[in-house]
C-alpha cells in the first residue's frame, strides 16, 4: 500500500496541510482503490455495495460516492436482538461490517449491552458506540490498531495547533474516565500524552452505560406497543433529574481542584457545553477570572448540538483560563484523526482523509463549486481506519474553501456549529407517522442525559 | 429534487385576488432550489370577527352549485395557469412531474355533486342552517356554523388542497391556508380558478393561499390566537403539529389529520389458490401506491409458511416495479437510510430481500417489524401464524389495514379497533385519491363535523317536573 504509506507520512510529518486537494487526490485514489480491493474481502457489506455499484476501481470521487456508508449502516442491527440479549446474531452483525470476524459465541453469558462491549472488548475487538437521539446507538467496528491510530492523531492535532510541544502537565478533562465513547477515548488520548499520570483529574468516574442508553430506547418501545406503566415513565424521568444532580456535584469538585494548580501551566480538554459548564460553576465559588498560569492550553472540542449555551459561551470560556485561543478541531466517532483548527479559525483536513461534499439535495453528487468555496454536506473516506470501511456520510453541513487557508496552508473548513443537518424538514409535511415519532416528543426531556457532557 | 440557480416564482392567493412579486426569498432546506414569496401583510391573513365571513349567509345548496361548476372548471383545459402549477410543483416536490400531473387530472373527480352531498348529509345531517330538535322538555335548534380556521397543509398529495378547499367551502367559513415548501402552488392555483369562475363570489373572498416558514414565530404568534381563528386543521408532520401546539388553548383548538403508518393483512386464503397470488399481490402493491400518504401501506403481515411467505414477497417486488395511476414504475429513489440498512440486514439470519434500491420496489421479510421509515416503495412484510397475532402491531399510528379476504376482516374489525386502527378495508380499496372518502370517518373523526361550532338555540322549556330532575 505505497500511496497510502507515504499519505501516511505527510500526515505525521512537520507539515500536514500544506498540499490542496487537486494536488493530493491522485495518491488518494490509488489508495482508496487499494484498501477496496483488500477490504471487500472482509466486509460483505462493502463487497455487496461495490458490486452493485459496479466499482472496483476509484477512479474518481463519483465513483467513492457510491461507496459510502451512513450512520445507519451502523444502526443497522435490530434492536429486539440487544433487548432479547441475542449476542450471537449481533455477533453476526458486526462480522458483516468489520474485517476481523468476531467468534459467533463471544459474549454469550453477558447480562446486558455493556458486558457484551467488554467480552468483545476482551477478545481484542472494540467497538466504538455512539448515542443517538433516538436512543439507539450505532455501532462502529474498531480494532487495537484504530485505537492507536486515533490516540497518536489526537495528540499530533492538538500540538500542531497550540504551534509548540506541549509536555507533561496536570490535566483536567471535562468528562468521563470510563465508558465506551470516542470522547471518552479522546479524553484518555490527551491526559496520556500530556497530563502527569498521578495529577489527571476526570470530571466523572461514573462510567457511561449503553444500556442506560438503551433503556430509553426499550421504554420508548413500551409505550409504543402499550404496555409501559406510568411508574417506569416516572422513574425514568426521576434517574435523569438524579444524574442531573450528580453532575452538578462533580463540577463543584473538578472546579475546586482547579484553583489547586493555577500557579504552573496545565492542559484543560473539554467539549464547549462541559467547559462552559464547568467556567459558570467555578464562577459561581468566586473562582475569579483569568487567574490561571499564561501557558496554560485549554482544548475545546466543538459543537454546540442540542444545547442552550449562549453565542458568546466560547469567548467567555477563553476569558476564564485567560489563554489567547482556545485550541479546537473538528472531530468525531466516526473517523481517527480530527481536523485540527489553525490561527486563522479553519479546519484542515489530514492528507490520510479524502473529503467530500456532497449536494445538499441528495447524496449522490457532489456540491456545485462557486469561486473556490463549495458548501454541503460532508462525507468523508479516511484511509487510516482499520476495523471497518473508512468510508462514511456525514449529517455535518460544513463549508470548503477549496483556495490557500488564511493561515498560509492549504484548503480549510468550516463548519457553522448551527448546521447540523436536520433530518426532518418541518415544513415539508409527509403523512407518514409511527407510533414512536408520536412519543418522541414525549420522552425527548428525559432523553437529554446531562451527565455526559457532549464532547 | 435540485434545478438550477433560477429563483421559483409563489403567488399567494388572498380573499380573491392573487399575489404576485417579489419579496422573500426561501431555500428550500434539501435542495438547491429557491422559491421567492410575497411580503406578507398580516392585516390582510385575518378576518375580523366584528364581522361575519362572507359567505356565512350562502346556502348549501349553492356552495355545491359553485363546487360543481369549479370541478369542471379544473378539467376543461381552459385555465393555463394549473399547468404552470403543475410545472413548478413538480420543481420543489419528489414527485414525478406526470404524477403530480395525474393528481391534478383526478382533482375535478372530487367535486362530485353526489360525493359533496353524501359529504354534507353524513358528517352534518341534511337540513342546512338551524335544525330544530324536538325533546320531551321542549325543543332546540342546532346549526353547523361556519367556522374560522388555518389549514396547515401538506405537500405529499396535490388532492389535499382539493380538499381542503372543498371542506372549507361546505362549512362557508373562513380558511387561512398555510402552504408547505413542497407544495407552494397547487391551492393557490385552485383558488384562482374559482376566483374567474366566479369573481367577488363571497365563497372565493373566503379563503387565502399564502407561504411562510413554518415555526416562524414572528407571523404565527399573531396569527395562531383566538382572536382570529377558532381551529387550526393540520396535516401530517411531526415538527409541524408540534409548531402549533404551544399557541393551543381555550378557545383556539387543534385538528389534526396526524402522520399514519398504514398496513395490510393477507390470510392463508391467498394460498389457497381461489384468487392467484399475483392478483393478491397486485392488491396490496396497489395500496402500497407511492407511500407518500397515509393510507398507503408499509408493513404487511401474512399468514402462512416460510415458503409461502416467501413467495408472496417475490411477487410482491414484481407488482411493485408494475406501473399504476400515480405512481409510475419507479417513484422516488430509494433514500440512502434505507438502502444502508436493508443491505447491512439482507445478510443476516431471519431476514430476506426482495428487488432493488431504485425506488421501483424493496420487499424486506423479517420476523419482527424493521425499526425504519419505509418509503419510496419499500414493504415490510412479516409472517404470522395468525392474522389475531398480527394485531400486536397495530397501534394508534396505523390508520387503514387493507385485509384479503374480505370475509377476514369483521373477524379483525373489533380487535384491531382496540388497538388503534381507524380504517379498515378490503386489500386494494386503501388509496384515496379519487373519492377523498366522502361521507366516512377519517382519523377517527367525521372531518366537517370536526371544523365546524356547533351553536345551539334553546326554545323554552315546557314546565314540567323539576323534582323530578333535581333528586
Amino acid at each position: 500500500m505505497t500511496a497510502c504509506a507515504d499519505l501516511i507520512a505527510a500526515a505525521l510529518g512537520p507539515e500536514p496541510y500544506r498540499a490542496s486537494p487537486q494536488d493530493l487526490l491522485p495518491s488518494q485514489l490509488e489508495a482508496v482503490t487499494e484498501a477496496l480491493g483488500e477490504y471487500r474481502g472482509a466486509i460483505p457489506v462493502l463487497d455487496q455495495r461495490a458490486s452493485v455499484a459496479g466499482v472496483s476501481r476509484i477512479a474518481s470521487l463519483d465513483d467513492l460516492i457510491a461507496l459510502l456508508f451512513s450512520h445507519a449502516t451502523y444502526k443497522s442491527y435490530p434492536a429486539a436482538l440487544v433487548r432479547n440479549r441475542n449476542w450471537s446474531r449481533m455477533n453476526q452483525w458486526v462480522s458483516s461490517l468489520s474485517r476481523y470476524p468476531v467468534g459467533k459465541e463471544w459474549g454469550r453469558d453477558a447480562q446486558d449491552v455493556d458486558e457484551w462491549l467488554a467480552e468483545l472488548d476482551a477478545a481484542g475487538h472494540h467497538i466504538i458506540s455512539t448515542s443517538g437521539t433516538t436512543g439507539k446507538c450505532s455501532f462502529l467496528p474498531a480494532s487495537p490498531r484504530d485505537g492507536e491510530t486515533f490516540r497518536r492523531m489526537t495528540a499530533a492535532a492538538r500540538e500542531w495547533s497550540v504551534g509548540h510541544a506541549i509536555g507533561k502537565r496536570p490535566a483536567f478533562l471535562v468528562g468521563p474516565r470510563c465508558g465506551r465513547g470516542r470522547f471518552v477515548e479522546g479524553y484518555r488520548a490527551i491526559a496520556a500524552a500530556f497530563g502527569r499520570a498521578e495529577k489527571s483529574f476526570y470530571l466523572s468516574e461514573r462510567p457511561v452505560s449503553v444500556a442506560e442508553i438503551n433503556r430509553l430506547g426499550e421504554l420508548r418501545q413500551a409505550m409504543a406497543s402499550g404496555h409501559a406503566r406510568p411508574a417506569e415513565i416516572r422513574s425514568a424521568e426521576e434517574r435523569a433529574r438524579a444524574r442531573q444532580a450528580e453532575t452538578r456535584k462533580e463540577f463543584e469538585a473538578l472546579a475546586a481542584r482547579l484553583t489547586e494548580y493555577r500557579e504552573e501551566p496545565i492542559v484543560v480538554n473539554g467539549g464547549g457545553a462541559g467547559l462552559y459548564e464547568l467556567v459558570s460553576v467555578s464562577r459561581e465559588l468566586g473562582i475569579p477570572d483569568a487567574g490561571f498560569h499564561p501557558a496554560t492550553v485549554v482544548i475545546a472540542g466543538g459543537g454546540k448540538k442540542g444545547t442552550n449555551l449562549p453565542p458568546d459561551c466560547r469567548e467567555q470560556i477563553r476569558a476564564f483560563f485567560g489563554v489567547e485561543r482556545l485550541i479546537s478541531s473538528y472531530g468525531m466517532s466516526e473517523w481517527n484523526a480530527s481536523w485540527p483548527q489553525c490561527a486563522a479559525g479553519r479546519y484542515h483536513c489530514p492528507p490520510t482523509t479524502i473529503p467530500l461534499v456532497l449536494d445538499l439535495g441528495n447524496q449522490e453528487s457532489l456540491a456545485p463549486e462557486e469561486d473556490g468555496v463549495v458548501v454541503g454536506r460532508l462525507a468523508f473516506l479516511d484511509l487510516l481506519v482499520d476495523a471497518r470501511w473508512g468510508g462514511l456520510v456525514t449529517g455535518d453541513r460544513v463549508t470548503g474553501h477549496l483556495t490557500p487557508c488564511p493561515c498560509g496552508r492549504g484548503a480549510s473548513f468550516t463548519i457553522s456549529d448551527v448546521e447540523r443537518m436536520v433530518t426532518s424538514d418541518d415544513d415539508k409535511l409527509t403523512c407518514a407517522g409511527t407510533v414512536e415519532g408520536y412519543l418522541r416528543g414525549a420522552l425527548a426531556a428525559s432523553a437529554a442525559d446531562s451527565s455526559v457532557p457532549p464532547p | 429534487m435540485s434545478i438550477d440557480s433560477a429563483v421559483i416564482p409563489v403567488t399567494h392567493y388572498i380573499k380573491g385576488e392573487t399575489v404576485s412579486g417579489g419579496g422573500t426569498q426561501f431555500a428550500s432546506r434539501d435542495s438547491s432550489s429557491v422559491f421567492e414569496a410575497p411580503e406578507l401583510d398580516l392585516d390582510t391573513l385575518v378576518w375580523q370577527r366584528s364581522t361575519p365571513g362572507p359567505a356565512f349567509g350562502v346556502s348549501m345548496a349553492e356552495v355545491i352549485d359553485l363546487l360543481c361548476e369549479l370541478g369542471a372548471a379544473l378539467g376543461s383545459g381552459a385555465f393555463p395557469h394549473l399547468d404552470e402549477a403543475i410545472a413548478l410543483t413538480a420543481a420543489v416536490n419528489p414527485l414525478s412531474r406526470s404524477a403530480i400531473e395525474e393528481y391534478y387530472e383526478a382533482l375535478p373527480k372530487l367535486f362530485r355533486r353526489e360525493l359533496l352531498e353524501f359529504e354534507v348529509e353524513q358528517n352534518l345531517g341534511s337540513t342546512d342552517g338551524w335544525r330544530r330538535v324536538s325533546q320531551p322538555r321542549g325543543s332546540f335548534s342546532v346549526r353547523p356554523f361556519p367556522p374560522r380556521l388555518v389549514h396547515v397543509m401538506p405537500g405529499n398529495t396535490p388532492a389535499a388542497a382539493g380538499i381542503s378547499i372543498i371542506r372549507g367551502a361546505l362549512t362557508r367559513g373562513v380558511h387561512l391556508l398555510k402552504m408547505p415548501s413542497n407544495d407552494l402552488f397547487t391551492a393557490p392555483a385552485v383558488l384562482r380558478v374559482l376566483s374567474e369562475l366566479a369573481p367577488g363570489h363571497p365563497i372565493a373572498q373566503s379563503f387565502s393561499a399564502v407561504y411562510w416558514r413554518g415555526g416562524d414565530e414572528a407571523v404565527e404568534s399573531i396569527i395562531y390566537t383566538p382572536q382570529f381563528f377558532d381551529k387550526i386543521v393540520a396535516w401530517g408532520g411531526q415538527s409541524a403539529i408540534r409548531n402549533v401546539v404551544k399557541y393551543l388553548g381555550p378557545g383556539l383548538e387543534l385538528v389534526s389529520f396526524d402522520p399514519k403508518t398504514s398496513a395490510s393483512m393477507i390470510g392463508a386464503e391467498a394460498f389457497a389458490g381461489e384468487a392467484s397470488l399475483e392478483q393478491i399481490a397486485a392488491l396490496a402493491a396497489a395500496d402500497v401506491s407511492n407511500q407518500q400518504g397515509c393510507t398507503n401501506s408499509r408493513i404487511q403481515l401474512v399468514e402462512g409458511s416460510d415458503d409461502q411467505v416467501d413467495s408472496y414477497c417475490a411477487e410482491l417486488a414484481r407488482q411493485l416495479a408494475v406501473e399504476r395511476p400515480i405512481v409510475g414504475s419507479v417513484a422516488i429513489r430509494t433514500p440512502a437510510a434505507i438502502r444502508d440498512e436493508v443491505e447491512v440486514l439482507g445478510g443476516l439470519p431471519g431476514y430476506r430481500v426482495w428487488g432493488k434500491f431504485d425506488g421501483s420496489g424493496l420487499v424486506v421479510r423479517s420476523e419482527e417489524p424493521l425499526d425504519l421509515e419505509l418509503t419510496a416503495k419499500t414493504v415490510n412484510v412479516v409472517p404470522v401464524a395468525a392474522l389475531s397475532d398480527a394485531v400486536r402491531w397495530m397501534n394508534i399510528a396505523t390508520q387503514t389495514v387493507g385485509v384479503y379476504p374480505e370475509s377476514r376482516k369483521l373477524a379483525l374489525r373489533d380487535s384491531l379497533a382496540s388497538a388503534g386502527v381507524q380504517r379498515i378495508v378490503p386489500l386494494g380499496q386503501a388509496v384515496l385519491y379519487e373519492t377523498a372518502n366522502a361521507g366516512r370517518p377519517h382519523d377517527g373523526m367525521y372531518p366537517l363535523d370536526r371544523m365546524i361550532r356547533w351553536v345551539v338555540d334553546e326554545d323554552k322549556d315546557i314546565p314540567g317536573d323539576t323534582e323530578e330532575v333535581q333528586s
